[in-house]
């Protein structure tokens, strides 16, 4: 299971004001969420290392790519009965 | 406000782009994974992550949402480091009942082989659900479909 989600987290000014600007547009809305939001969305399944990081700290950084500022937590969990 | 037009979609339905899906180790690579990617033109960092070669123009009449779906994703292209926003492209996300499980849809084992590893990619969607909509609910039940598909 892999989640990649919007948080406020690190840039609160501008992506709550980017969250502002969106539902203006759209009735259902984005929601940012905290780390520990975006951690429970995973329940009980148990997360693969680094856990809940930023996107662009999910695994070593690629061979040519660097780190940049990112606005996206992801993670990955093992599923129940998931093959290796 | 461009509209669909001025955005590119490129899905496989044979496998993850190899510049796309392997950003890290022991990603699928021959597995039944269908992929979308909506690339923002105004994507800064495009030029960093390749496109793949099946890029078509997206037909407005298959991109869900409004068109605030696209001004969001400019207002977040600090967000879009990686080049692309991934997007729902899936007819439905809500998994059976449990009770009704038991056997999958044809149509689900034709797409998906379950025999190969498996999983759900909730890419840039689950921001979209609100908390009223019980967003770990939906992960859990998709977590439960994934776990009784080791079974079929």
């Amino acid at each position: 299971m892999v989640i990649s989600h919007l948080t406020a987290d690190l840039a609160p000014g501008q992506v709550n004001a980017g969250v502002a600007a969106y539902s203006t547009w759209v009735p259902a809305g984005v929601t940012a969420r905290s780390h520990t939001q975006v951690s429970a969305l995973f329940g009980a399944l148990p997360l693969v290392p680094p856990g809940v990081v930023p996107v662009t700290e999910w695994r070593p950084p690629i061979a040519g790519h660097s780190r940049q500022p990112a606005d996206i937590y992801a993670g990955l969990a093992r599923t129940p009965g998931a093959r290796m | 406000m461009g509209g669909v037009d001025h955005h590119r979609l490129a899905a496989s339905d044979a496998g993850v782009d190899p510049h796309v899906g392997d950003r890290g180790a022991g990603c699928a690579e021959e597995d039944q994974v269908s992929t979308a990617w909506l690339v923002p033109e105004c994507t800064p960092g495009r030029a960093d992550v390749p496109l793949p070669d099946s890029t078509v123009p997206i037909p407005a009449s298959t991109v869900h949402g409004s068109p605030g779906h696209i001004t969001a994703a400019r207002t977040y292209r600090r967000s879009m480091t990686a080049g692309m926003i991934a997007v729902a492209v899936a007819p439905a996300v809500t998994p059976p009942p449990p009770s009704s499980a038991a056997t999958p849809a044809p149509a689900t084992t034709t797409t998906i082989s379950v025999t190969q590893p498996a999983a759900v990619l909730l890419l840039a969607v689950l921001h979209f659900i609100p908390g009223t909509d019980d967003p770990a609910g939906i992960v859990a039940a998709l977590a439960s479909v994934l776990g009784r598909a080791a079974s079929w």
